[in-house]
């Protein structure tokens, strides 16, 4: 039982690690939402499509699919961003495409082995949506801690408070001390 | 998999694949079309010049996201400058010899620090600042100034020169 | 821009470790071979002039920037099927890539064809520029594996050890390169 709970840890790491790019560009609410719901959206169509694809493609051709769906999902988003805010687009295209090729999405793009996984696979879409939650949250901590407030709209003359926490040095430092205070607090429920 | 070794649900599978790409293809063509209308509409306002009319160009070179060309009123192009930390945004109008003719800062993110120091920059480089007024940050932060103009005097020869050839 | 300049960019300032936080994940998987490392600059090279191209010259002007992920993913899986015929051929056993060292080296190959393609316009450049990309990735992910083992040999506390030290580490580091690139490359690339 031990060891199954760190192998678990143990990926969910891996796959935070994979994240990471969009944790790192997310530096402000506006980015993050944009980001966070881009995940959402891209990592339930390669959950969805995983799992309604047939079993029978065997493994390689559900991937393919899943990734492919992945990659329109992304685009569709990118779109969707390019309409509702051109220049939002222009400074986050890159990172919006990135979104498909991250590891929690190859992840959920491949096709559960057993049965009992593939029952358990609606942990998937809880998965996505905590992860791109947790893109939302860092952008607005970052924010708050780069400029003292909270705002969606760009400043003529923006409020600076602790520039470093905007700038990708900032964000894997706090990255490191969120991932200790994790373990300090999962340490302490396995304790109780 | 039948006998014959054709799948029919290999082949509607990338049937309904080939058709959502179509689709994300065309919406991508009209979010573009969209956003060029939109940018240029956003160039006059700021510049206070809506009988200006604009048309949108898209450049993404070096700086320069792209420009608003009007028929009678020259040239404007939207300056965004990144670095780590956030975006600067300005819009400078140019003559036909590429020159700088005046900018507007449009804004930065959130906790950028150096957008001060750019307006005070991009300020000097249009003559409406006066010399004197400088920062320690100042030689980090004039390449950058200087590669913007630069593009936009090499993209705005380029454009009137095609024009003239014509 | 002389190869100089990109390697010394690509290494510091630009580096994507640092810019995109593709942070790798453990350190034994990469302790690859210099073959490996070898075909991961050229196969990001190859990815940065068809990212990089295709993008400026097929896709925006037609409008279809949005679509981009869908073909750099056909360029990826275009790639896999050759290779895969390219193994049957001389009869070697191919090994299907599903693990997440393999997805890591497809986003970080994107990133590399991505901070490439915004950058330069000409095939030269984006050859070099992808190449360099991949180049200075490999070498921040050779100095930040050093940084981890003399860390093992220092009393980190234990809610620390790990991926907290790494991303501390990482931060650090990118602290370090960002100094860099306002000092210096700023100048160079603008």
């Amino acid at each position: 039982m031990g060891n199954e709970n760190r192998t678990v840890t143990t990926r969910a790491w891996a796959a935070f690690v994979g994240l990471t790019p969009l944790l790192v560009f997310s530096n402000g609410l506006l980015i993050g939402l944009v980001l966070g719901m881009t995940f959402l959206v891209v990592h339930s169509t390669a959950s969805a499509v995983a799992l309604l694809v047939p079993v029978s493609f065997g493994q390689r051709r559900i991937f393919a699919f899943s990734m492919a769906g992945a990659m329109i999902a992304s685009s569709v988003c990118a779109t969707l961003i390019r309409i509702i805010d051109p220049l939002l687009f222009e400074s986050s295209f890159t990172r919006v495409f990135l979104a498909a090729y991250t590891v929690p999405v190859f992840n959920a793009a491949v096709v559960p082995s057993s049965m009992a996984d593939r029952e358990r696979a609606w942990e998937n879409m809880a998965r996505g949506l905590g992860y791109g939650s947790a893109i939302v949250l860092v952008g607005l901590v970052r924010e708050l801690m780069a400029s003292g407030g909270v705002s969606i709209a760009q400043a003529t003359n923006p409020s600076v408070f602790l520039p470093v926490m905007a700038q990708p040095a900032g964000a894997m430092v706090l990255l490191g001390l969120a991932a200790a205070g994790f373990r300090v607090a999962t340490s302490r429920g396995v304790d109780r | 998999m039948n006998g014959s070794g054709f799948d029919k649900n290999l082949a509607i599978g990338i049937v309904l694949l080939v058709l959502c790409g179509t689709a994300s293809g065309l919406g991508s063509r009209y979010a573009a079309a969209q956003a060029g209308a939109y940018l240029a509409q956003q160039a006059d306002a700021e510049l206070n010049a809506p009988a200006r009319h604009s048309v949108w160009n898209t450049l993404r070179t070096g700086q320069i996201v792209g420009r608003a060309v009007s028929a009678r009123h020259g040239s404007a192009y939207l300056i965004a400058i990144k670095r780590q930390g956030g975006e600067y945004r300005a819009i400078a109008r140019s003559d036909a010899d590429g020159s700088l003719v005046s900018v507007v800062p449009l804004g930065a993110n959130a906790g950028f620090s150096y957008a001060p120091r750019l307006d005070a920059l991009f300020a000097r480089a249009a003559g409406v600042a006066k010399h004197g007024d400088d920062s320690p940050i100042d030689p980090a932060l004039k390449p950058m100034i200087v590669d913007a103009l630069e593009t936009i005097a090499t993209l705005e020869r380029s454009r009137t020169e095609a024009i003239n050839g014509q | 821009m002389s190869i100089f300049g990109l390697a010394f960019y690509f290494t510091f300032g630009g580096n994507i470790l640092v810019q995109w936080g593709v942070i790798p994940g453990t350190r034994a998987k990469h302790a690859g071979s210099w073959g490996a490392s070898f075909a991961f600059i050229i196969a990001a090279a190859v990815a940065a002039v068809f990212d990089g191209l295709l993008f400026r010259y097929s896709l925006t002007p037609m409008g279809l920037e949005s679509i981009a992920p869908i073909t750099f993913a056909l360029f990826v899986f275009g790639a896999y099927a050759a290779l895969r015929a390219l193994f049957a051929a001389i009869n070697k056993p191919f090994i299907d890539p599903f693990d997440d060292n393999s997805f890591q080296m497809t986003l970080v190959l994107y990133a590399a064809a991505m901070t490439a393609g915004q950058c330069f316009s000409s095939v030269w450049l984006l050859l070099g520029g992808g190449a360099m990309a991949a180049f200075g990735y490999l070498a921040a992910t050779r100095f930040l594996d050093a940084i981890m083992e003399r860390l093992d040999l220092e009393p980190v506390p234990a809610t620390f050890r790990g991926a907290p030290i790494r991303f501390i580490s990482a931060g650090l580091m990118a602290l370090a390169f960002s100094g860099v690139d306002a000092s210096f490359f700023s100048r160079i690339s603008g």
